[in-house]
């Protein structure tokens, strides 16, 4: 076989083997900010290979996580000579360890910070000095990085934008057919109780004139009824300004109506139907507004 | 038939080709008058907002907040004598009452200045307009903070048709 029909072979043949070659990587994939995923290491595929051959020799050697993109985790991490506890991996199989963790919590980032930085890591013992000697090195792999294929939303509420001020258009999507509460499956008609907040004490709840003697129905505003999406049962959208929305709206203080001040606690909501009451309080779902002055 | 022998004809004349490449000659001709561009009637034809902190950066459409049946869509004129009119029945004011416009530099625009009685809007232009062209884009780009802090928050884009007069 001539040198260019070789080169063409390998070329080819390459591109799998690299994408299967893997030190380190997070299934599931595409990956969610504010769902469970799995970090794996696997160390017969680090380019260092000492911690691998630590573990040859010591095999009793737990494996442990140091990690520090998109964040340091908010437990932290411990110290390169102790590792915390909470940091160590599990053995899934011989020399591959996995860590399961919520980004959004385990890091305290949002999805957005993620998604962009994606995960700088490595796999050590809880000491990472120790054999040093022995091996010539730490006990550690080298620097893994993990670029994260986000998940679009597609949980039972998205909401669009991810960051938004009072007078932005604000779009909730409702996939009812994810509804775990049993009183509000199979709606054909969803309605939006929306309450604006200025502070923790001061709310506006559209459509509630705060004078009825009945507990407020939001399934009788017709404003807060969400549109079935086209095409797409089971699914419902809504879109508002919050800033123009509110405006009016009575406050549960002492009926003066919202006019336009910051929505320093943002807008509480929750799906509800007409006539429907929860048993105790309705949910306490919140809409950050950022305020930028 | 080996694979280099059927590479090198391929590739001697894929040479050969662009090889034979005329010259470009002539001249440029005068500069696109950004300003005459603009001058005339556009009429709404879709509104979007897009998500820069969204993963993907999604746009969504939003054009059924301003372009209902049975209602005339939002349409702005530019006049020559630097006036300009709006003609507006729903959904969020973002362009003021009417008053001057001009651009921020005119040769090469970047922003659309629209300065009414008690305020002056500023948009990006989403393209340049040449007086052929039948559509122009308006983009408010939205951002929030300073330095460190800075944050780019949403674009929304109102794309406009040119109604002939």
């Amino acid at each position: 076989m001539n040198r260019l029909n070789t080169l063409l072979l390998v070329l080819c043949a390459g591109l799998p083997l690299g994408l299967l070659g893997q030190a380190a990587y997070v299934l599931p994939s595409p990956t969610a900010a504010e769902a469970e995923c799995t970090l794996y290491i696997d160390l017969t595929q680090a380019q260092d290979q000492r911690l691998s051959d630590m573990l040859d020799a010591y095999p009793d050697e737990e494996v442990y996580l140091w990690i520090w993109n998109p964040s340091a985790p908010v437990d932290g991490n411990g110290d390169w000579g102790d590792s915390d506890d909470h940091q160590k991996m599990t053995k899934v199989s011989e020399k591959l360890y996995s860590y399961t963790f919520i980004p959004t919590e385990y890091f305290g980032v949002d999805g957005p910070t993620f998604f962009s930085r994606g995960i700088s890591c490595l796999a050590k013992f809880d000491n990472g000095y120790a054999y040093q000697e022995e091996f010539g090195g730490e006990a550690k792999t080298e620097d893994l990085t993990v670029g994260i294929v986000p998940q679009l939303c597609n949980g039972r509420m998205c909401i669009f934008p991810e960051i938004r001020e009072s007078d932005d258009f604000v779009t909730f999507t409702y996939d009812n057919n994810q509804e775990t509460n049993p009183d509000l499956q199979n709606l054909e008609e969803v309605y939006l109780n929306l309450t604006a907040r200025t502070d923790a004490f001061t709310l506006y709840t559209y459509g509630d004139d705060g004078l009825s003697s009945t507990p407020f129905d939001a399934g009788t505003v017709p404003e807060l009824r969400m549109q079935p999406v086209e095409g797409e049962p089971g699914m419902f959208t809504f879109t508002f300004v919050p800033e123009d929305f509110f405006l009016g709206t009575p406050s549960n203080i002492d009926q003066s109506p919202y006019t336009g001040e910051l929505l320093e606690n943002g807008v509480r909501w929750y799906i509800t139907k007409p006539g429907y009451t929860f048993q105790g309080p309705p949910p306490a779902n919140s809409l950050g507004i950022l305020i930028c002055q | 038939m080996k694979l280099q022998h059927l590479l090198l004809p391929i590739l001697a004349l894929a040479l050969a080709a662009t090889g034979c490449k005329r010259e470009i000659t002539g001249e440029l001709g005068d500069p696109i008058d950004k300003r005459a561009g603009f001058l005339g009637k556009w009429e709404l034809a879709s509104f979007t907002q897009q998500d820069l902190n969204n993963p993907l950066k999604q746009t969504r459409d939003l054009s059924h907040l301003y372009i209902q049946d049975g209602v005339a869509p939002m349409s702005l004129t530019f006049n020559e004598d630097d006036s300009y009119d709006i003609v507006q029945d729903i959904g969020r004011e973002y362009f003021g009452q009417g008053g001057m416009w001009s651009f921020d530099d005119p040769a090469f625009p970047t922003f659309l200045q629209l300065i009414g009685d008690s305020d002056t809007l500023q948009y990006n232009l989403g393209r340049t307009v040449r007086p052929y062209d039948d559509q122009m884009a308006i983009e408010y780009r939205r951002s929030c903070g300073e330095g460190g802090a800075y944050l780019e928050t949403v674009i929304y884009t109102f794309t406009f048709n040119r109604i002939p007069q």
